[in-house]
């Protein structure tokens, strides 16, 4: 499914919180429930220094979206995202084109060297994802977060270009 | 601050030769979060500060996590000054507040501060390569976590 990528607008939030309340999505990534709408309408209308949002639309709703932070100082050759993909869109290649807009956007353009995540040791498919893309897992982390009952861990994977 | 410009602390930190222009600010703003999510700790010797410990307690899903950055002046290296922050850190975040979880970063050739680290039950999680940029080059760090669940 060919999505349009672009950055992300203050006018999106609506969407963005729809794909970050999935069931699925809230599973895997470090969302709580029941986090209100004036939360991402806050934090999409003030975007922080060196933090980039895009999103994925398909016919003009935005069902995915990437954040990404870059270092500073010491770590400005770093950044670290997060990503997710609303549940009705999970498995259409939608992931993959906003990585694909991510790593250009972060290697051609702003020269990170080193892109790191986390991601739950449980998420395959997302792993896999990652893998795709030259991402090797380099530690786990015990205990990293409490989900659904019971402590979860946590794979840290980076993609480095030295 | 005399001890976050020391040659020695910026060399095994990701904190800048000279200070940062915002490095006072960020103290005040430490100081001013204590009650929010982090604690600072330090070490006096003779009414000297020669040591902090800066502790970032997370939120949401991982409430029960606390970060930790300890820094201790060249002059009083090897003295015994950083086991006593890290035992203070752990002491608070685990007794008074619960945490399970207590993780920190350190660069891999620090041997000294791993060694201690180790004898505190931290545990290395995974080296993160070219994670800072120091002396003209990239460097790797480790990732080390307390684990009490």
């Amino acid at each position: 499914m060919q999505a349009v990528v672009r950055a992300s607008r203050a006018d999106d939030y609506k969407d963005v919180y729809d794909v970050y309340t999935c069931p699925g999505v809230m599973r895997n990534t470090a969302g709580l429930p029941y986090v209100s709408l004036d939360y991402w309408h806050q934090r999409m209308s003030s975007a922080s220094p060196g933090e980039q949002m895009l999103v994925a639309e398909i016919d003009g709703r935005v069902v995915a979206s990437i954040n990404l932070h870059c270092g500073r100082n010491r770590m400005a050759h770093t950044a670290r995202f997060s990503m997710g993909v609303h549940d009705d869109f999970q498995g259409k290649g939608i992931g993959r084109q906003l990585m694909e807009a991510m790593l250009d956007l972060s290697e051609q353009w702003l020269n990170i060297r080193r892109i790191e995540l986390q991601v739950y040791t449980d998420n395959e498919p997302a792993i896999a994802l990652y893998t795709g893309f030259g991402f090797a897992i380099e530690g786990t982390h015990r205990a990293y977060a409490f989900r659904d009952g019971r402590y979860v861990d946590a794979h840290t994977m980076a993609r480095v270009r030295v | 601050m005399e001890v976050w410009t020391c040659p020695g602390v910026v060399r095994n930190t990701l904190r800048l030769p000279l200070g940062a222009p915002d490095l006072w600010d960020r103290w005040k703003r430490l100081l001013a979060a204590t009650d929010l999510g982090s604690d600072i700790w330090v070490a006096q010797v003779d009414c000297r500060v020669v040591g902090t410990i800066v502790v970032t307690y997370e939120s949401g899903l991982r409430s029960h996590v606390a970060r930790v950055g300890i820094e201790v002046h060249d002059d009083y290296q090897n003295k015994g000054e950083g086991r006593q922050l890290v035992s203070a850190a752990i002491d608070h975040a685990e007794t008074q507040l619960g945490k399970q979880r207590i993780e920190l970063h350190v660069f891999t050739d620090n041997e000294p501060a791993i060694g201690l680290y180790k004898k505190f039950s931290f545990e290395i999680e995974g080296v993160h390569r070219s994670f800072g940029f120091r002396e003209g080059q990239y460097v790797d760090v480790y990732s080390m976590a307390r684990v009490t669940v």
